[in-house]
């Protein structure tokens, strides 16, 4: 037992306070019939509430479906652009055009006939003795 | 303190609605006295401390749906207790102008209070506690009157035990040179 102990141990683990008679039970009994009244929360069954999980689920089913709408759109449209080109197909009828983007590209007369070729397209339909 | 499986019922009891009122009346059965005790020790005059008790169980009631049995029951009131008891004392230091580090104004008139009847050993050593600064008089009054284990004030105060094992020891030495002087 060291000094400090030492000096404890002189008293007793009694504080020296005490309580009327009987408190802690009245304490109890008063402080029980004091609790204020606590409000139950519960939700009323409205229609809403009812229908609210059946149009959620609408919601959500339309909205995959504005989704794959959306997707589809626009996968044809990029493909449109490659496709069919209005301004591209009326330029291209004139060939002195195609004559040009022929010459501005390094494509020589050998290269288009091959390709014509595995493209299954006679070249003698065109007519112009500059490719045959 | 109750064993485990009891906590348990009473904590499932509190959050049905239905049950939740008879599960807080036992509640109050259990802990008035120990909590009593606690708020007592550190207030020391008994209307204070019933006013403060009453407070606790209010406050304990009105949140009760904020309780979720994370932590222990009693930790939980204890916690609540100690915060009133907190307030309280600030409020009165305020009100008499005194410092945080000396509740001695607390023990003043111990001699003639209708609810102590301590012999002279035990109203020096109560003068001596009420010397302590406040959080040691706390944790020197939940050590050596209530013999609570460190772990258990750990949780309540939020202090290691570590901190809360030095700070009873420097308790007990000033008690010790309270009584050298004295």
């Amino acid at each position: 037992m060291n000094k400090n102990e030492e000096i404890l141990s002189r008293f007793s683990k009694e504080s020296g306070y005490k309580v009327p008679e009987g408190y802690f039970e009245d304490f109890a009994k008063k402080m029980a019939a004091s609790l204020p009244e606590r409000e139950i929360k519960t939700e009323k069954a409205t229609k809403w509430l009812r229908i609210r999980p059946y149009v959620y689920m609408a919601a959500m089913f339309a909205g995959v479906w504005c989704m794959m709408y959306l997707f589809n759109d626009m996968k044809g449209r990029t493909g449109s652009e490659y496709g069919y080109n209005e301004q591209l197909a009326e330029a291209m009828e004139d060939n002195q055009v195609a004559r040009d983007v022929v010459d501005m590209s390094n494509i020589d007369d050998y290269d288009i006939l091959q390709q014509m070729y595995e493209d299954n397209v006679d070249p003698s339909v065109f007519g112009d003795s500059s490719i045959n | 303190m109750l064993n485990k499986e009891k906590e348990e019922e009473l904590v499932k009891r509190l959050q049905n609605p239905k049950e939740c009122r008879q599960a807080f009346t036992e509640i109050i059965s259990l802990y008035s006295e120990p909590l009593y005790w606690q708020i007592r020790k550190m207030v020391v005059s008994h209307d204070d401390a019933n006013d403060l008790l009453q407070n606790t169980f209010l406050k304990a009631w009105s949140n009760i749906e904020y309780f979720r049995g994370e932590a222990k029951l009693s930790t939980w009131l204890y916690k609540i207790a100690i915060n009133e008891t907190i307030s309280f004392l600030n409020k009165e230091r305020q009100r008499q102008n005194e410092s945080i580090d000396d509740d001695a104004f607390l023990v003043a008139s111990l001699e003639s209070d209708e609810w102590f009847d301590g012999d002279e050993l035990q109203l020096e050593l109560q003068r001596a506690i009420a010397s302590l600064p406040e959080k040691q008089r706390l944790i020197f009054n939940m050590k050596y009157f209530d013999d609570m284990k460190y772990e258990d004030m750990s949780e309540i105060l939020g202090t290691s035990v570590g901190a809360l094992k030095a700070s009873y020891h420097h308790a007990v030495k000033k008690i010790e040179t309270f009584f050298k002087r004295n």
